[in-house]
C-alpha cells in the first residue's frame, strides 16, 4: 500500500508541529510531534510498513505499540481527504 | 451613474453605482485611497440599488458548492430583522448572498464584482461598507494583497500586528499604542503583501469603533465622548483626531501579538509557539475560494510567522502601560 498526499493540500512545520490546510474546503489541521513525523513520511511517499519502522526508531517504541495508532491516524487523514491511497 | 477611482497600494480600482447612497458609503470607506484619475483599471466594482430581491439576476447554485451559511438578527437595517449570508460558487464566481439585503457576484479571474443592494436607503452606511469590503478583499487577494482581521501599528520601522476575533482587546491595544506614539496602519483590516524584498504590512486606515468600556480606559476619549461619532452599535473616531502620529503607509512586520483579556492588574507578554500564531492568522484571514490564491496566501502567512517574534498578551488592567511593554520586546 502506497500513501500519497492530495494535491489540494498545503502544509508547513513550525515548532516541530505540522499545520495542514485543505484547499478544497478551507479547513486546517494541526498535528502533534509524532503525527508530524508520520505526515512528513507520508508526504515523502513512504508506505505504512516504512512509517512504522521510522516511528519506532525515532521514538524508541515497539512496532506492536505504534502500528495501531499510525493506522488510526492514516485512516483519519484519508477520511479528511488529506491523503489518498495509491 | 456615480463613479469613483481609488489606488490601493498600487492596485487601481474603479467603482460604479446608480445610487448616491452606495457611492457615498464607498467614498467614505475608502477615503484615504481616493484619487482623481487612473491610468489603468485593475479592478472594477459595480453596485446597483434595486427595490426587490426579484430584480437580482438569477444564478445557478451547483450541488456541493455552498460552503458557508449563517443567519442572525440584523443590525443597522431599518427594513429587515433577519440577517442571512450564504457563500457559494457558481459558474466560476464567488457569490456572497445576503438574501433580502442583496447579493455580490465576485469574479476573481476578471477582477470584477457586480452586485445589487436591495433598498440601500434602509441600510446603515456601515452595512453597505461591510458588504463592499468583503467584495474588495476578495479582489485584492487576487492581486496579492491579503486582508487580515487585525490591528496594525508601527514604530521606528517595526510593524506590530495584533490579530484576534472581536472582544479580545485589539482596539484597546491599538489606542494605547497610538497614544504612546506608535503610528497607525489599521484598526481592523491591514493588508499583507509579499514581493522580492520580503513581506510588507500595508495600511488600511478606517474609523476606530469603540465600546463604552474601551472609552473608559482613555481620559481623552472619555472627555470627548459626546463628540465621538455614532455607528451601528459603537461610537467611533479617527486616529488623527486624537493622536498626533501620522498614518504610515507601509512597514516590515516585526512582531505578532495575540491578545487575551485577563483580570490581573498587570499585563505581560508570553512567547507563543509559531504554529499557534499561524492558526490564528488562518482563522482571521483565509477564506478559501480559489485554491491557487489561497495556497499563495498560506505560504505568505507561513513566511510572515516564520520571520517575526510572536507573543501572547495577557492584557491586564494597566492598559496605558502597553507601549512600554511592547517597546521592550520590539527594542524600539
Amino acid at each position: 500500500m502506497i500513501l500519497g498526499r492530495k494535491g489540494d493540500v498545503q502544509w508547513t512545520v513550525m515548532e516541530g508541529e505540522a499545520v495542514i490546510l485543505n484547499l478544497t474546503n478551507g479547513i486546517y489541521y494541526t498535528l502533534d510531534r509524532v503525527g508530524t513525523v508520520i505526515w512528513q513520511e507520508v508526504t515523502a511517499g513512504k508506505d505504512i510498513e516504512e512509517i512504522v519502522k521510522i516511528v519506532c526508531a525515532r521514538f524508541d517504541e515497539e512496532a506492536s505499540v505504534v502500528r495501531g495508532d499510525i493506522e488510526k491516524l492514516l485512516a483519519h487523514l484519508k477520511q479528511e481527504q488529506l491523503i489518498v491511497q495509491e | 451613474m456615480y463613479t469613483a477611482s481609488f489606488s490601493i497600494h498600487d492596485v487601481s480600482l474603479n467603482c460604479y453605482s446608480n445610487s448616491s447612497i452606495i457611492a457615498e458609503a464607498i467614498g467614505w470607506f475608502l477615503d484615504y485611497f481616493q484619487c482623481e484619475t487612473l491610468s489603468r483599471s485593475d479592478l472594477k466594482i459595480t453596485l446597483h440599488a434595486i427595490e426587490r430581491r426579484e430584480q437580482c439576476p438569477p444564478v445557478l447554485i451547483e450541488p456541493d458548492e455552498m460552503f458557508f451559511q449563517h443567519h442572525g438578527k440584523t443590525a443597522g437595517d431599518a427594513l429587515r430583522e433577519e440577517w442571512n449570508c450564504s457563500l457559494y460558487r457558481s459558474g466560476g464566481q464567488l457569490i456572497a448572498d445576503f438574501h433580502e439585503q442583496g447579493r455580490l457576484c465576485i469574479d476573481h479571474a476578471r477582477g470584477r464584482v457586480e452586485g445589487d443592494f436591495i433598498r440601500p436607503d434602509a441600510m446603515h452606511r456601515d452595512v453597505c461598507a461591510t458588504y463592499f469590503h468583503l467584495a474588495l478583499s476578495e479582489l485584492l487577494r487576487r492581486e496579492g494583497l491579503y486582508t487580515i482581521h487585525a490591528t496594525a501599528l508601527e514604530r521606528n520601522g517595526h510593524g506590530v500586528l495584533i490579530p484576534g476575533s472581536s472582544g479580545r482587546g485589539k482596539t484597546t491595544c491599538c489606542i494605547s499604542l497610538l497614544r504612546g506614539g506608535y503610528r497607525y496602519l489599521s484598526d481592523d483590516h491591514p493588508l499583507l503583501r509579499e514581493n522580492e524584498s520580503g513581506i510588507e504590512l500595508l495600511c488600511f486606515p478606517e474609523k476606530i469603533d469603540v465600546t463604552d468600556r474601551t472609552i473608559e480606559f482613555f481620559p481623552e476619549l472619555k472627555e470627548a465622548t459626546g463628540n465621538l461619532g455614532w455607528g451601528i452599535q459603537k461610537r467611533y473616531f479617527y486616529a488623527q483626531e486624537f493622536y498626533p502620529s501620522a498614518i504610515v503607509n507601509s512597514c516590515r512586520p516585526s512582531l505578532i501579538i495575540i491578545p487575551d483579556i485577563d483580570n490581573s492588574a498587570r499585563s505581560r507578554l508570553v512567547p507563543l509557539p509559531k504554529n499557534r500564531v499561524l492558526e490564528e492568522l488562518l482563522i482571521q484571514g483565509l477564506l478559501v475560494f480559489d485554491k491557487e490564491i489561497a495556497g499563495r496566501q498560506f505560504e505568505t502567512f507561513c513566511r510572515l510567522v516564520g520571520g517575526v517574534d510572536c507573543y501572547r498578551l495577557s492584557f491586564g488592567g494597566d492598559v496605558l502601560e502597553l507601549p512600554r511593554i511592547i517597546d521592550e520586546v520590539l527594542g524600539a
